[in-house]
């Protein structure tokens, strides 16, 4: 592999965490994608690279989320036994599926996604008591007004069951899967948003970590798109998060649904063998 | 005040204290320091030797003697081992945690995931060999 294209999957981890982080979406879903259509990086090497991204990008959020006190540990714990083992059979079908297949599922994932970013469901107001079946009340500090936030996760069932969809991509895909988790946490269980994408974030990470698992177990890892994409990541990752107070999120937000759409229809072109953008 | 903003103490089995999140967030922080730099470091060192990356990762069984060996690779494939090593060592601090604190929701809980992650492996070995 050339030091050019070392270069370019750091600079592609790098603009899909910065994006990313700029209009509140993992750098994979943009990352991957472009590494296997753009960069000519194999499908399944992309994913697994994907998923250490996720793992890295996990541990680095939740250890400030877990300090705020902002992760629901036990929210997290309920809802992760459904979403690890939909990650496995994710992952399984990573290892067996044809990469066409692969291809095609992605490229229809990357059109709901751009769905779901247009859409934008309503959040729903918090439930600050209530009947807790699961004991899954949680509070935590207010970070910009005083006071503290208490709530009462809803429909817990429907949570466990709609969460494994985010299991499935994320575990198909080398996706975070916060994506998928945040709106259901927010608008099904009625989980205050700063609560729901802290503890996705902290979910996310054991998600991405049995895939990404199963794929070392497969020698699907390469280290060489790996290790240059995780450097992406952190630096887009920093470089999103300071700048993207100063920038037009509308207008990076226009830029990503346009690039997300064109590579989701690569993607599907590709897996057809219609076209390609390489 | 508002219904939903009222003072709580988190004394209950649900409190991020039955989860030792403080000390998960340590071990978050420091793992991801350290394997990011293993793993960057190792990179940087193969590119500057020669020029080129080693693709796939060194088989566990391999690991300790291309580590003595100062293989720059070997070392990339301890700083992303860390790195997954993370997610694992904060379930195993979140189960001992709800043993001392008596706390059996988190002990099971956090107990079940980590077998169904242990279990992928094996479980993928299987389907594997089956096909």
């Amino acid at each position: 592999m050339s030091i050019w294209l070392i270069a370019a999957i750091a600079f592609t981890g790098f603009l899909g965490a910065g994006m990313g982080t700029m209009v509140g979406m993992g750098g994979g879903t943009f990352m991957v994608p472009v590494l296997a259509v753009v960069l000519g990086v194999d499908l399944r090497a992309a994913i697994a690279a994907g998923a250490i991204c996720v793992v890295l990008n996990s541990l680095q959020g939740s250890s400030v989320y877990l300090k705020q006190g902002m992760v629901n540990l036990k929210l997290a714990m309920v809802l992760q036994i459904s979403t690890v083992i939909a990650a496995v059979v994710g992952a399984l079908v990573v290892i067996f599926a044809p990469v066409n297949a692969l291809k095609v599922v992605f490229g229809m994932v990357l059109v709901l996604t751009v769905v779901a970013m247009v859409l934008q469901p309503k959040g729903r107001k918090s439930v600050a008591s209530g009947p807790d079946p699961f004991g899954l009340e949680a509070s935590y500090d207010r970070p910009s007004a005083p006071g503290t936030r208490h709530y009462v996760p809803q429909k817990v069932r429907s949570g466990i069951g709609l969460n494994s969809l985010a299991g499935l991509t994320a575990g198909m895909l080398g996706i975070g899967g916060g994506a998928v988790q945040v709106p259901i946490m927010n608008s099904v269980m009625r989980v205050p948003l700063r609560a729901a994408v802290a503890t996705s974030t902290f979910m996310v990470g054991l998600t991405a970590l049995v895939s990404a698992l199963i794929y070392t177990g497969s020698g699907l890892v390469d280290a060489a798109v790996t290790v240059p994409a995780m450097a992406g990541i952190v630096v887009g990752a920093q470089m999103g998060s300071t700048v993207g107070t100063k920038v037009p999120v509308d207008t990076i937000r226009m830029m990503l649904i346009v690039v997300l759409v064109v590579l989701g229809a690569a993607m599907v072109g590709d897996g057809f063998g219609v076209w390609s953008l390489r | 005040m508002d219904d939903d903003i009222k003072s709580v103490e988190s004394t209950s089995d649900h409190s991020p204290a039955s989860y030792n999140a403080g000390v998960v967030g340590w071990v978050y922080r420091g793992i991801s320091m350290v394997g990011m730099l293993m793993a960057l470091g190792g990179v940087a060192v193969e590119i500057y030797q020669s020029g080129e990356v080693r693709r796939g990762l060194w088989p566990v069984h391999e690991l300790g003697p291309a580590l003595m060996a100062g293989e720059p690779s070997a070392y990339t494939t301890l700083g992303i081992m860390v790195l997954l090593a993370g997610p694992m060592l904060a379930l195993i601090s979140m189960f001992f945690s709800g043993i001392r604190r008596r706390s059996w929701a988190a002990v099971v809980l956090s107990g079940l995931v980590f077998l169904i992650i242990v279990l992928a492996i094996p479980i993928r070995t299987w389907i594997e060999g089956g096909l």
